[in-house]
């Protein structure tokens, strides 16, 4: 099955690619519209600063492009902020796929929060087969999504925050699933099971 | 609750995982995707590898393995040793580090920090601290693999790389390095105070009472070692697993 991985800056992909691949995907690696077409589902990958994400993706065209997409979408770390409306970081617009602003975390001890967290699942999802409804995923990030009715699955840094989130087709993650063990990798076993 | 990491750490030379013994001979451990895959299978949060080859050859050969163990590694990596520049940076990240540390080259010139962060963002720029005691209340940063002393006092170094925008601070008390004697539970107290990002603790694990103290006395936010986990004298698991008897948040 062929999987389009959103080629922009910033994103360091070799981990999500070789673990796609371990669960028997083809990775289309490509930042071309026409050929990401192709791929039975999107993986949007993202580190690095909002505002110059977006700068990237609209000189690449993807911008107007992406939240259009009708199948499988799934948005990782950076890549799940920017489909909300907005970031404080930057700040920077949002493909407005889903309804929340991106803030900073307040009253926290230390940023980035970076290390093993537990997320806790609101519900069931297909994304969630075979899991236990709590497990420890890998963050690194500063910047978070509040929690609402898109919310998925929720941790708490100081507040609790959106761990995961769902619009339809377009699922983002905070965490870094192909930093997560074998826990991560059976979220992206279930997400390539949506695409088949 | 964010849990405590416990993160081991590589050594590699030519391409290989060395162990350094008495400063003469290197002495050969193993291939480096193949022990870091070991030890995320035995509960490590994390893993450093720090090249240690002096060659053009060598870290050619180290840029290969790092790109071997992204491709199999499912836990996050921090690669270091020898950065000198932001295509140095551009390179490592590349192949697949989630990582960088920075040691000699941003004492050298602090504003390679700022350059990293900006280009590559601050998570994954760590500063890379080697403090040696010089009075009860006094360390000194040294550079080169530890074997020059610098004008920057420890802490105020680390405040100065984290305003330059170091998203995490890898602390070594170079007196501990190999002695087993304990983390320096007193300079990590005070570089954790001093600054806002996360502080890694190293040099001195020996015992699991080590990493409870580092935790709950040092106030670190992870603990590296080397020596005792390549030994196999402990496991991370193990750590983890006294870890949390004593109440310390650990993934297990």
């Amino acid at each position: 099955m062929k999987i389009g991985l959103v080629a922009y800056s910033g994103g360091n992909v070799r981990s999500i690619r070789s673990a796609l691949e371990s669960l028997g995907a083809k990775v289309i690696y490509s930042d071309q519209p026409t050929r990401l077409e192709s791929c039975a589902a999107l993986v949007f990958p993202g580190v690095g600063a909002a505002l110059s994400a977006v700068e990237d993706l609209r000189r690449r065209g993807l911008w107007d492009w992406l939240p259009a997409w009708d199948r499988p979408f799934l948005g990782i770390c950076l890549g799940m902020q920017l489909l909300g409306k907005s970031s404080e970081e930057g700040p920077a617009p949002g493909l407005g796929v889903l309804p929340y602003e991106v803030q900073v975390f307040r009253n926290v001890p230390r940023l980035p929060h970076i290390g093993w967290n537990l997320v806790r699942l609101l519900g069931t999802d297909p994304l969630w087969n075979g899991l236990p409804t709590e497990f420890y995923a890998y963050f690194v990030h500063s910047y978070r999504a509040g929690v609402g009715d898109y919310t998925i699955a929720e941790t708490e840094y100081g507040e609790l925050f959106s761990a995961a989130v769902r619009q339809g087709l377009f699922w983002g993650v905070q965490f870094h699933p192909e930093k997560s063990g074998q826990v991560g990798l059976q979220i992206l076993r279930n997400f390539l099971k949506l695409c088949s | 609750m964010l849990t405590r990491r416990i993160i081991p750490c590589l050594d590699v030379h030519e391409g290989r995982v060395v162990k350094g013994v008495q400063f003469e001979k290197l002495r050969d451990m193993g291939d480096p995707v193949e022990m870091g895959v070991r030890y995320e299978e035995l509960g490590a949060d994390e893993l450093v590898y720090l090249d240690i080859s002096a060659s053009v050859q060598g870290r050619r050969t180290f840029l290969r393995a790092v790109e071997r163990i992204a491709a199999h590694l499912r836990i996050p990596f921090t690669v270091g040793g020898g950065v000198r520049s932001i295509d140095d940076i551009r390179r490592l990240l590349g192949a697949g580090a989630d990582k960088v540390s920075l040691n000699t080259a941003a004492v050298e010139r602090p504003a390679l920090i700022e350059e990293a962060a900006e280009r590559f963002g601050r998570q994954c720029i760590v500063l890379a601290v080697d403090a040696k005691q010089e009075a009860i209340d006094q360390y000194r940063v040294y550079v080169r693999g530890g074997r020059q002393a610098t004008s920057w006092e420890a802490v105020s170094w680390c405040q100065e790389g984290v305003r330059r925008g170091s998203g995490e601070i890898l602390l070594t008390a170079i007196g501990r390095d190999g002695t087993r004697d304990g983390f320096d539970l007193f300079l990590t107290r005070r570089v954790v105070e001093a600054v806002s990002v996360p502080v890694i603790a190293s040099g001195g694990a020996g015992r699991l009472e080590d990493f409870l103290e580092v935790f709950t006395k040092g106030g670190a936010d992870a603990a590296l070692a080397a020596g005792i986990f390549h030994e196999g004298y402990l496991t991370p698991t193990q750590v983890k697993l006294f870890l949390a008897q004593h109440q310390i948040p650990v993934r297990l």
